[in-house]
């Protein structure tokens, strides 16, 4: 009797235990899943003035992410906010700018790079010269001194093919072009990542991205290509200064995807057009100097090391 | 007895409030949108974007363009269109200059043997873009917002579209430095031949071409109807850049006045090549209507 007792109570408090959980689950979704509330109304009954900065201003708390695990909180605190705005309305418009102001447009960065070092391994293609196009296959070794500037050194080979142009320029305007061929390019490189943000894609995935400034100060190594082919070719080494911009797109918390063109600024020496001695020496005393943009788009991976990190603010 | 009894009970008890928890509590953000509130700037919404462009990689003549592009966006990631751009304006490509600066100032006394052509004959058989227009279809897959130095702030989506793309040239005109054959057997015949390429043009360089066009672009809103529009457009046409033969066809006429025969080298429509033809955009995408709702 008293055991028929003890499970009829256990019974009895498992059905309500579990009613009083789902409840209570239903309860903290309502407060993560943001319903439609007030602050939609005003901005669907009237017409967004172009000159609000609240219709497009980035930090615009009512536009956030449900699904992005490190905007989940952001997402309470938003609803929060979204009520606090209300009352600032009321107030001096002022007041609401400076009370914004220190709210940052992404609330944490997948990355966190300071004191990091990043390998990049890519491929690029030289895309200003209509004669002669090279492939180059390098990579880039760099160390965030802060979360936004690093310094590395990258490099990569050459290979060329020549174009249809070329060709054509010989048969069309019976003119032989005179062409150097890219060997390497190495730089001792500064970059800093001038923007960040994120995107969403079919509103489904949020992802996110950073733009970079590139300089730099190395060596590129050419090689003449001579017109006639019993002449010698002769290489040369020259100082170079890179000058670019790219972009990564954020994986994980240690790889992206990463791209940029980077233009390679050298004065670089050709074969004179009035060459007649086969002999490098002869033919490079006589070269003809040129200054040479090379520019190069680049894609690859990047990689993080260490491949973890924890963050030390809050979110 | 009592004992298992109580412990198939509480093992009972714990899996039935544990597994009804989890079908219900689930994970709150299955299925939810990435970003609510947000502007949505394109569905049903009537784009126009005055814009300028310059042609990219081109061989002989950089193209300055001015024009517009009118869209209708049917929902956040669909709309079609039409892009016309006219060019106003051209300038030499490094390669033109450097074989301008190669070739003689007139042609050679004896072309015969030697047909390279003079400056201006090079720089007058090259044909220009004057047109580069074509209906389009775009797919907007992402949106996002951005920071720059911290300080300004954008939102902006990234596209991509495909299409007809349509271009048309100018023709070069070769007509001052070359001959026909019977124009030949006249000059030879009246002692004055000579300084003429023997060419035979047959088809000009110039004219509407057609081919596949694709590209990619980005809206950086200013706010809820204006955006800067930048846009990277691929176009594959089939152009005789230079202006010249380039399969070596030929026909032969036997000259009676010199007692032999000679070849001319025709210059027609099967000279023309693929070519990739490449343009960047930069314009003001306005929207219409000018409000723009949010989403839930």
């Amino acid at each position: 009797m008293k055991t028929w007792a003890i499970v009829l109570s256990a019974l009895f408090a498992t059905w309500t235990l579990t009613g009083v959980t789902a409840a209570h689950a239903r309860g903290a979704d309502d407060d993560i899943i943001m319903e439609e509330d007030d602050t939609s109304k005003p901005a669907e009954d009237t017409p967004t003035d172009a000159t609000d900065p609240s219709a497009t201003d980035a930090t615009d708390p009512a536009a956030t992410d449900a699904t992005d695990p490190a905007a989940t909180e952001s997402t309470d605190a938003a609803a929060a906010v979204a009520d606090d705005e209300k009352s600032l309305k009321k107030g001096d418009d002022e007041d609401a700018r400076s009370y914004w102001s220190d709210i940052k447009v992404v609330p944490r960065k997948l990355i966190l790079k300071q004191n990091r070092v990043e390998l990049i391994p890519y491929m690029g293609v030289t895309l200003n010269d209509n004669l002669i196009r090279h492939i180059a296959f390098g990579g880039e070794f760099g160390y965030y001194m802060s979360d936004a500037m690093s310094i590395g050194v990258g490099g990569h080979m050459y290979t060329k093919q020549q174009t249809d142009r070329a060709y054509l320029t010989g048969l069309q305007q019976r003119v032989l072009p005179t062409l150097n061929q890219y060997l390497y390019t190495a730089t001792l490189n500064v970059n800093y990542e001038a923007a960040y943000g994120k995107f969403a894609v079919h509103n489904k995935k949020i992802l996110q991205w950073g733009i970079f400034l590139s300089g730099g100060l190395g060596v590129t190594g050419t090689e003449v290509i001579p017109r006639n082919a019993a002449h010698e070719p002769w290489t040369n080494m020259n100082i170079t200064i890179q000058v670019g911009a790219g972009f990564r797109v954020f994986i994980n918390q240690w790889l992206t995807l990463w791209g940029g063109v980077r233009n390679y600024m050298m004065q670089d020496k050709f074969e004179n057009s009035n060459r007649t001695q086969p002999e490098a020496d002869i033919g490079e005393k006589n070269a003809a100097a040129r200054f040479i943009n090379n520019i190069v788009f680049q894609v690859g991976v990047s990689v993080f090391f260490p491949t973890s990190f924890e963050y030390t603010t809050f979110k | 007895m009592k004992k298992l009894l109580h412990f198939l009970l509480f093992v009972s008890i714990l899996g039935t409030t544990v597994s009804a928890y989890a079908v219900e509590r689930g994970d709150p953000l299955q299925g939810q949108p990435a970003v609510r509130k947000r502007v949505l700037y394109l569905p049903a919404r009537f784009e126009v974007t005055p814009s300028l462009g310059v042609s990219f990689l081109q061989d002989y003549r950089h193209t300055f363009l001015v024009g517009a592009k009118a869209e209708y966006h049917l929902n956040d990631y669909l709309s079609f269109g039409f892009s016309a751009h006219f060019s106003p304006v051209s300038m030499n490509t490094g390669l033109t200059d450097e074989i301008q600066a190669t070739l003689p100032g007139q042609l050679e006394d004896d072309t015969w043997v030697n047909p390279t052509p003079s400056k201006d004959a090079m720089m007058d058989a090259l044909n220009e873009i004057k047109l580069v227009m074509g209906p389009h279809i775009t797919y907007t897959p992402a949106f996002g917002k951005m920071g720059l130095f911290s300080t300004v702030f954008f939102n902006f989506d990234v596209y991509f579209f495909g299409g007809l793309g349509i271009v048309m040239f100018e023709a070069g005109d070769l007509t001052p430095y070359t001959d026909t054959p019977d124009e030949y057997r006249q000059a030879v015949t009246a002692g004055n031949a000579g300084q003429k390429l023997h060419l035979l043009v047959q088809e000009e360089n110039g004219g509407m071409r057609f081919g596949p066009q694709a590209g990619i672009g980005f809206h950086f809103y200013l706010n809820s109807w204006m955006a800067i529009n930048a846009e990277f457009r691929w176009m594959y046409i089939k152009r005789n850049a230079a202006g010249f033969d380039r399969n070596g066809d030929r026909v032969y006429e036997f000259i009676e006045s010199e007692g032999m025969t000679r070849d001319w080298v025709i210059v027609d429509s099967a000279d023309e090549s693929w070519e990739n033809t490449m343009f960047f955009h930069f314009g003001l995408s306005m929207f219409f209507p000018q409000f723009a709702p949010r989403s839930n």
